[in-house]
């Protein structure tokens, strides 16, 4: 048994398409509050129970909230300042009816099904970070002189072959409205546009936890751009993207391969994190 | 039920809820009913909590309960002649108001198409193949998982991986037939 390779590790014997069809099944997990409130609901359940042998008021400080009852309409006071009702708890166990409002003014009820179901997909989690860290994209502080002289050197020379500054540039250092630049480099500067934009739209995917959203916006970004300039970037989240997704095996393999070949990355510590 | 079992329990579904909401999902629960099957199974898990052994897999012992919960909705559902997923496949995404979005249609279509594989196969075949390949375990943690001999993991993941590639190579037919035909009628 130990001798089957996943089919997502790239080395197994199924091909690429049959890789992405897997892919698209790797959801990522449940927002937290859906998390919190199943917990809340489960708490209306349970709590009952542990007040007939702890007493009511102790049992609900540890559970952090206010006010239970079976079989009747209650309220949970949840931290993050919603509150949820569990209306009916019958003997019918997981059949149950959720209702979930804001504190003023009361929303018409909805059933477990509903709330759950507006939360579901992680494509619903509206709260994207706003200033996100960006480990995949953007260089760390210290680096940032050396790739701003390292895009300055790809824009004096245009003509200079696309490695050389396909391992230096960052989307951070690059500007995009230097009237002066050559054609050549329009055209660089161009695919370095887009590419940045699928990349930060891949991590923001990732760092919301969209991860088979963000498996097709990298994919797509690799269709699109054959010869990428941010190679590394690029890798760097596919790696984190495979771990984060459960394909260690698949990631440890990718990252020694980034190590290998860009020991000197800015990302290279970021990936050796992931292997360990 | 003491104090110290209610920290138990939530310590339990705090480290095993996603893991349960994916294999629930994976197991064919229909995305509206995920709630109530995420809340049914933790609390057996609740009811169990007495009998748990919580040195050992408690993975396995919510994964076990996810397959019950999961087949007995299956069979209600056949009972009262539903069709599980498909209703809600795919669901009310955002995708869906980007429909025009070439890659948010891709990602839809394989979806479905892996939705349909998975249906294909029986439960048993179904747990093994999405344990073993979208959740990333290994052989051995699925036999743990499911309490089989890695002999039988090993077939039933054979069978699941046949029943998977005869459902995409009729994709591939299907597609290659649509295909020919739009450019016959050029």
């Amino acid at each position: 048994m130990s001798e089957l390779k996943h089919w997502l590790d790239e080395a197994s014997d199924a091909d690429e398409f049959e890789r992405s069809i897997l892919r698209a099944g790797l959801e990522a997990d449940p927002p937290q509050l859906v998390q919190d409130q199943i917990w809340s609901n489960l708490m209306g359940a349970v709590l009952p129970v542990l007040a007939a042998t702890a007493g009511v008021e102790n049992v609900s400080a540890k559970a952090g909230t206010v006010g239970v009852g079976k079989a009747s309409a209650v309220w949970l006071a949840v931290a993050k300042g919603f509150v949820v009702g569990l209306s009916v708890y019958g003997a019918t166990a997981g059949v149950m009816e959720i209702s979930n409002r804001l504190a003023a003014p009361p929303a018409p009820r909805a059933s477990a099904t509903r709330v759950v179901t507006k939360a579901r997909f992680p494509s619903i989690v509206e709260e994207r970070p706003t200033a996100p860290p960006a480990p995949a994209l953007e260089p760390a502080s210290d680096d940032a002189p050396s790739r701003t002289r390292a895009a300055s050197r790809g824009n004096d020379n245009p003509s200079a072959p696309a490695a050389t500054n396909r391992e230096t540039a960052l989307p951070s250092v690059v500007s995009f409205d230097d009237e002066s630049e050559s054609h050549a480099s329009d055209a660089r500067v161009s695919q370095l546009e887009g590419e940045t934009r699928a990349l930060r739209r891949a991590r923001d995917e990732l760092r919301a936890g969209k991860l088979a959203d963000a498996f097709a916006t990298l994919e797509a970004s690799q269709r699109r751009f054959a010869a990428p300039e941010l190679v590394q970037e690029r890798e760097a989240l596919m790696i984190e993207l495979l771990a984060r997704s459960g394909q260690q095996a698949a990631a440890a393999q990718r990252a020694r391969a980034f190590l290998s070949r860009f020991p000197e990355s800015p990302h290279a510590q970021q990936v050796r994190t992931l292997l360990r | 039920m003491t104090d110290g079992d209610l920290g138990n329990f939530e310590a339990i579904y705090r480290q095993n809820f996603a893991f349960a909401w994916r294999s629930l999902r994976r197991l064919g629960v229909p995305e509206r009913d995920l709630g109530d099957a995420a809340q049914e199974v933790f609390l057996v898990v609740h009811r169990k909590l007495q009998q748990l052994d919580l040195e050992r897999s408690i993975a396995g012992f919510v994964y076990a309960v996810c397959l019950r919960v999961a087949s007995n909705r299956r069979r209600s559902a056949v009972q009262r002649h539903e069709q599980l997923d498909r209703e809600s496949e795919p669901p009310e995404r955002p995708e869906q108001a980007l429909a025009a979005d070439a890659e948010a249609q891709r990602l839809n279509e394989r979806r479905a198409l892996l939705a349909e594989a998975l249906d294909a196969m029986s439960l048993e075949q179904r747990a093994t193949f999405t344990l073993f390949e979208l959740e990333g375990r290994t052989g051995e943690e699925v036999a743990d998982i499911l309490g089989v001999p890695a002999a039988t993991v090993h077939s039933r993941l054979r069978l699941a991986r046949e029943i998977f590639r005869r459902i995409v190579e009729r994709h591939r037919a299907r597609e290659h037939f649509e295909l020919r035909r739009v450019g016959g009628e050029r």
